[in-house]
């Protein structure tokens, strides 16, 4: 599995651990879930940072709670419009490794995307002009010229509530047919 | 003798149902309009099969009947898979 | 049911009423009705479509003796032809394929040349061995040459035409009679006469000589030395259903490609005392183009013995395996919906086994 797909899977398993398992501390957390006390740490703290969880010392211990939307309890909130677009993508093989990508960084350009997703370049760029013309993806000029995430902290709510791509046959389909073009 | 025609129109219907409805899910799933094309040559190949189950279930149908039919309905998908070829 | 497939089906319901629909509209006329208006169980649209032309002479004109019958096939990308002669007690049958077709020309001829007496005693096993049969009388020319051939014409139910031919041998011992149809004409309740064949009906009527004897019939059969001969237990009438209980034997030239087959075809069975029984057929035996068999039928209770023995000399015309071709569709209902079923699970498995393997990475 791709390693920024991957880490959109840790980041799950992660958020629903510490959802099911309130108040356990990093290395708890860790062992249970087989990672290195590093890669849990840089993920929980993604999920801080995005408001997903939140953490409070206890003494030597930090430890970390699920944050809950208003409402929320075990039932899983209705969609907006948008959210359900961005989910569109997010079940999508190639869309969903361009925004991994891009939820690891700042910002990446074209070229540095086209190094972590194997898709030709015109393809990423259709891609990434699609979700640019949906505002899931902005662009970003200067010298520093490529793509980020307009709103992190929704697609990593996103990211960690729903399946996301499975790729099952029609993926397939999707993808090699994505290539099939002058 | 096995009539082996019947085996392969039948295995032809399958293959080309099957792949219609992967491209419709296909469509479905990208929202992508242009995936209409694919959807629409392998549908063709389904109802150019049915053409040709007709054909083996009636008589008479001349050889050269049976080719303007088959390269007509070729023509077509290959037509769409070009069109595919083609989107921006 | 998965909630998935089920989800599936949903959405498309729609699409899947429409390619049924347009499905049933396209299939509905392969379907076709089987029409057989003279109710001889052969479609008419095959009837019609194997029709062949026949011309029947006889000579002289006058009281005459000997008959030619010329049956041309119609409508075939090849026609072809076959003739059937006959003159004191002997038939020939020959087969005239075109030029074009790169066939050549066969043929065979068959004479009643005697009716015998059999009797199982030499070596009591049931065949015709050596020394059993007590020859009784000579046929041939001597039993039928000069004699009149009566000509019957008529219409068959379905309007084709119907020649019969009718000859007695000297004392009324052996009677002939030979029919040939241009369509295809039922004959018995277990019996097609096909159009490129000509039944012949062997009718002895024989005072027995000899005690415990059961009387048969003695047949010449001159072919080609470059054709070969074979037997058979179905005649080709019973590989295609026409009949039951036929066997054959085939003289064919040409090559294994395209041959060229003439054929004397029997039921194996007899009717003798009005009851139907197992007749005894020996094999060919003889060299270099000359054979001769032996047809005894079963035993009688009553005097004189009466036998009736149908059999029929004819053809295997490739004008008609192509008629046939264009008329009957090529479609095997079961063969396509079993084909379509093994396929469809082939790809059903494929798409699991791809999942599961999908899952496992």
């Amino acid at each position: 599995m791709d390693e920024d797909v991957l880490a959109v899977k840790t980041r799950r398993d992660l958020y629903e651990f510490v959802r099911k398992n309130p108040g356990f501390h990093l290395r708890e957390i860790a062992r249970a879930l087989e990672l290195s006390i590093t890669l849990a740490d840089y993920h929980l703290r993604f999920l801080e940072k995005h408001d997903l969880l939140s953490a409070s010392m206890d003494g030597e211990y930090k430890r970390y709670y699920p944050r809950s939307l208003p409402g929320d309890a075990e039932a899983r909130p209705a969609l907006t419009d948008a959210q359900k677009q961005v989910l569109g993508y997010l079940r999508q093989p190639v869309p969903l490794k361009i925004l991994a990508h891009l939820m690891e960084r700042e910002s990446a350009s074209h070229k540095e995307i086209l190094g972590h997703v194997p898709v030709s370049p015109s393809t990423l760029s259709h891609h990434l002009k699609k979700m640019h013309a949906a505002g899931i993806v902005d662009r970003v000029e200067g010298s520093d010229r490529g793509y980020k995430v307009s709103d992190p902290k929704a697609v990593a709510r996103l990211m960690t509530t729903y399946e996301l791509a499975t790729q099952d046959q029609v993926d397939t389909f999707i993808r090699v047919w994505g290539e099939f073009r002058l | 003798m096995v009539a082996v025609e019947n085996v392969i129109v039948a295995a032809v219907m399958v293959l080309a149902l099957t792949l219609t409805f992967i491209a419709l899910l296909a469509w479905r799933r990208t929202q992508d309009v242009q995936v209409i094309f694919l959807s629409l040559a392998f549908a063709i190949f389904f109802v150019k099969a049915l053409i040709l189950t007709a054909a083996l279930f009636t008589a008479g149908i001349a050889l050269s009947t049976l080719i303007v039919v088959w390269g007509t309905f070729d023509l077509a998908i290959l037509a769409l898979f070009y069109g595919f070829t083609l989107r921006r | 049911m998965s909630v998935r497939l089920r989800s599936l089906l949903r959405r498309f319901r729609s699409w899947f009423f429409a390619l049924t629909a347009a499905s049933t509209l396209v299939l509905a006329p392969g379907a076709m009705a089987y029409e057989d208006a003279d109710g001889d169980t052969i479609d008419d649209g095959i009837e019609l479509a194997t029709e062949r032309n026949v011309a029947v002479a006889t000579y002289p004109h006058v009281a005459p003796y000997g008959l030619t019958i010329t049956s041309q096939s119609v409508g075939a990308d090849v026609n072809d032809k076959f003739r059937v002669r006959y003159e004191a007690g002997e038939f020939e049958v020959e087969y005239l394929p075109d030029a074009s077709s790169g066939r050549v020309e066969t043929r065979y001829s068959l004479e009643i040349a005697s009716v015998v007496e059999w009797v199982d005693n030499v070596v009591p096993n049931g065949q015709v061995d050596a020394g059993e049969i007590a020859s009784v009388l000579t046929l041939g020319d001597s039993g039928f040459g000069g004699l009149r051939v009566n000509v019957t014409e008529y219409t068959s139910a379905d309007g084709g035409n119907v020649d019969e031919f009718t000859i007695r041998s000297a004392g009324n011992r052996v009677t002939l009679t030979l029919v040939i149809a241009q369509r295809f004409l039922r004959v018995s309740e277990t019996k097609v006469l096909t159009p490129m064949e000509a039944k012949l009906d062997i009718r002895v009527n024989h005072t027995l000589g000899s005690a415990g004897a059961r009387v048969g019939l003695e047949f010449a059969i001159d072919i080609d030395t470059d054709d070969e001969m074979s037997f058979a237990n179905e005649s080709w009438d019973v590989k295609h259903d026409y009949s039951i209980n036929e066997s054959w034997i085939n003289v064919t030239g040409g090559s294994t490609a395209s041959p060229s087959t003439v054929f004397f075809a029997w039921s194996n069975d007899a009717t003798v005392d009005g009851v139907s029984a197992r007749t005894l057929v020996t094999r060919p035996q003889g060299t270099s183009g000359a054979y001769r068999m032996f047809a005894v039928y079963p035993a009688s209770v009553s005097e004189p013995t009466s036998a009736l023995h149908v059999a029929s000399i004819g053809v295997v015309s490739e004008a008609f395996a192509d008629l046939i071709r264009s008329v009957i569709p090529l479609g095997d209902p079961v063969l396509f919906v079993s084909s379509f079923v093994v396929v469809a699970a082939t790809v059903g498995a494929s798409m699991i086994i791809a999942k599961r393997r999908r899952r496992k990475d």
